[in-house]
């Protein structure tokens, strides 16, 4: 065996001695191990880029990189600042504080099930993919505030990330530390990020039950009552993601003209008039953790938001036709309130592979 | 130990500083083997037999033993018989004939049959071959090295693509003579109501073209959705399918379904990646996809204020329709063709012969596949629709 193994070297060294490079050398094992993405039977499958296989050591780089300040300006923040994984990766405020404690201007999205967010990210669906969503917080000055080229630098000089994107990306130096890796390896590391163990979930196969006043809920959420009153909520929180991922108007705010939003959501990113006012349809997975709700967080509580929809919400243009008044009584807000606690997977949030390895 | 026994013969080629055509130069010691593919003058039919004949000649001077000669099958093609000895394996499929002794200026042929599929996009109909292995070195050629396109001599390709014409559907959406268009627009409605749109959407499925007592399937399931159509260009550019193909030829007309028929909308979700037109539109509660969905703004009194809501989403096996259209349709190799259709919305919403209507003063919704208002809509599908 060493005999061979000696031959085997000698013969490498005489062909690149020759000019020529055929026989790569093969990597370590479990070096480039691919990582087994376990995808929920309930899900349709979710679009997964050739170009960043998802590799153990590419996930690991991805989750040190998000609970990592490096990439804030001073140091200050991380991803995991707006993202806190026991509040399902969203952070519990109305609006994103960022650097210097500056405020943005919208609701830090939960990561749940990101992999699955195929028609764009943030609320205006601005990002096609996560890696290209990736690079944007880190030179936002109302977020991390950083600029990539220091970031390189910083993680290029680093005494553990080097070897981390060697092992994760084969680079051959630390000059091949680029951002573009960095966004890589995030959202490798926010593919599997993936929720679909609620209570809701344990009913649907069986394992599980609602309470009468849970499946009460269920059937105003899916207006499959002729008891009870149609909720309407279905049509776009369609289950299983909870979310049909498009951009919609739920009537938050009256606009005589639809250029009056100051917040024109979708319409900032597509130019369309009647995008204005609409925004991201968020999934509800883990709703019961992610106040306050909306895309500027002015609604603090679940019962606050389910108000907003039995009133109908508020008049505009493009107000979606489905935002009409419920006539809800009390009893059943209570019951849509408690079905939307059962969307609550506490073995996501209480994930470790998902914490913080700092 | 598979690396030993091509490293070895590469490096004694590559310090022979042999990495270099070399056609016209007779090298004494060696075996120069050339390769090609014998020339197809007529393309197949889509699902026709084509035999592939690679020639292998062997410009000498010395006889070649223990050649190896590889064909990549491509995706286009389904390898049916393999003639001279040949093994295929794999998948994608390789075709291998070993133990090749070939002598100078000697000609050796290997044959193999296979059905051509269709040609859709992406999918690859390019034959390559190649020596991937031979004990004797060859002065303009290394084994084994030419897995995407023929560089050298000992390498062949040969690309040939099924007799197939591109057919697509075009769907433009009215409301009586006027485009329909998202929000944009007032329509006037039956007893002085009126309406404006913001999503009109439904689903095709099970395309065929006929064809005597026969008929070719183009497409198993489409969404043509006018939710982004807010102006009269847009309603004039129509909504298209995602072109098929189709073998050349005059049909007598076409078919397909308004809605899924019952064995697609048995399936769920699930059943497909994100992004598949059936990965979104289910209902649960109903085990059913949403055929087709209208939602819009209706003015009931009428005092120009749109504030009632109009909602209508309808699915179930019982409002699926199948459609046929007699219209002689030829389709050219390498041609396309976009069939155009129509659909009324009104004449969705208004029986031309009764004047009955759906009153939106009762009904603003449809929850339920078996509401009155989802088989009025179903039965008026046949006529809402024409082919131009």
């Amino acid at each position: 065996m060493r005999r061979q193994r000696t031959l085997y070297i000698l013969l490498l060294c005489i062909s690149s001695l020759a000019g020529c490079s055929e026989g790569e050398e093969a990597m370590p094992a479990g070096r480039d191990a691919p990582y087994d993405l376990a995808l929920p039977a309930q899900f349709s499958s979710p679009p997964l880029p050739d170009g960043n296989p998802m590799t153990m050591a590419g996930v690991e780089l991805g989750r040190r990189l998000f609970y990592d300040p490096i990439l804030s300006a001073d140091s200050s923040l991380s991803c995991s600042s707006c993202h806190f994984p026991e509040r399902a990766f969203t952070d519990g405020r109305p609006v994103a504080i960022g650097i210097n404690t500056s405020t943005g201007r919208r609701n830090a999205q939960s990561l749940a099930n990101a992999a699955y967010q195929y028609k764009g990210l943030f609320w205006d669906g601005r990002a096609p993919t996560l890696e290209e969503q990736a690079l944007v917080p880190v030179e936002d000055p109302k977020e991390l505030g950083h600029d990539w080229s220091a970031v390189e630098r910083s993680l290029r000089r680093h005494p553990s990330y080097p070897e981390l994107f060697e092992e994760a990306f084969g680079i051959a130096d630390t000059a091949q530390i680029t951002r573009q890796l960095a966004a890589r390896a995030l959202a490798q590391f926010e593919r599997t990020l993936i929720s679909a163990n609620s209570r809701y979930d344990r009913v649907m196969r069986g394992e599980a039950k609602f309470t009468a006043l849970e499946e009460r809920g269920k059937h105003i959420f899916f207006d499959t009552s002729e008891k009870l009153p149609e909720g309407e909520c279905g049509h776009c929180h369609t289950p299983p993601l909870f979310t049909d991922q498009t951009y919609m108007n739920n009537g938050l705010d009256e606009a005589p003209e639809l250029s009056d939003f100051q917040d024109k959501g979708r319409g900032e990113k597509t130019g369309e008039y009647y995008d204005n006012g609409r925004f991201r349809v968020p999934s509800l997975r883990n709703v019961a953790l992610t106040a306050p709700y909306m895309h500027d967080g002015r609604f603090a509580t679940l019962d606050e938001v389910i108000d907003h929809y039995n009133r109908g919400g508020h008049p505009s243009e493009n107000v979606d036709p489905k935002i009409r008044k419920l006539h809800l009584s009390d009893t059943d807000r209570l019951a849509l309130k408690a079905f939307l606690k059962t969307l609550t997977d506490s073995s996501f949030v209480n994930n470790p592979e998902f914490r913080n390895p700092f | 130990m598979k690396h030993l026994f091509y490293i070895l013969p590469l490096s004694i080629v590559l310090f022979a500083g042999a990495c270099k055509n070399n056609d016209d130069e007779m090298q004494p010691g060696k075996a120069d083997l050339e390769l090609s593919f014998e020339p197809i003058a007529e393309k197949p039919e889509i699902g026709g037999l084509v035999t592939f004949q690679a020639n292998l000649y062997n410009r000498g001077p010395l006889t070649a033993d223990g050649v190896t000669l590889e064909n990549s099958v491509p995706e286009g093609y389904q390898v049916e018989d393999v003639g001279n000895g040949g093994v295929i394996t794999g998948s994608p499929a390789v075709i291998r004939w070993s133990g090749i002794s070939i002598q100078a200026d000697e000609t050796l042929s290997f044959t193999f049959t296979a059905r051509a599929e269709k040609p859709l996009e992406g999918i690859d109909f390019t034959q390559r071959a190649q020596v991937v292995a031979s004990n004797q070195a060859d002065p303009d050629s290394t084994p084994n090295n030419g897995a995407d396109s023929p560089k050298e001599d000992d390498e062949a390709a040969l690309t040939l693509l099924p007799r197939a014409g591109e057919v697509t559907l075009n769907f433009k959406a009215f409301y009586g003579p006027d485009p329909l268009v998202m929000f944009d627009r007032e329509y006037a409605y039956e007893d002085n109501m009126a309406i404006k749109m913001q999503l009109f959407q439904f689903y095709i499925s099970k395309v065929r073209l006929l064809k005597g007592s026969g008929e070719e399937p183009l497409t198993d399931v489409g969404l043509i959705s006018f939710a982004n159509v807010y102006t009269d260009e847009e309603a004039a550019a129509g909504i298209s399918t995602v072109p098929g193909v189709l073998p050349p030829g005059t049909y007598t007309g076409i078919e397909f379904g308004f809605g899924l028929d019952s064995v697609l909308n048995a399936t769920i979700p699930p059943d497909y990646p994100l992004g598949h037109p059936l990965s979104e539109n289910y209902w649960e509660a109903a085990s059913s996809y949403i055929f087709f969905k209208f939602e819009g703004n209706a003015d009931l009194e009428p005092n120009g204020d749109f504030s009632d809501k109009l909602t209508f989403h309808v699915g179930g096996n019982s409002n699926y329709r199948k459609l046929t259209f007699d219209r002689p349709i030829t389709i050219e190799d390498e041609g396309a063709v976009t069939l155009q259709f129509n659909i009324d919305l009104h004449k969705m919403l208004v029986d031309q012969n009764t004047g009955e209507y759906l009153d939106f003063r009762q009904v603003t919704q449809s929850h339920s596949n078996e509401s009155p208002s989802a088989t009025f809509m179903a039965n008026h599908i046949q006529e809402a629709i024409e082919m131009e």
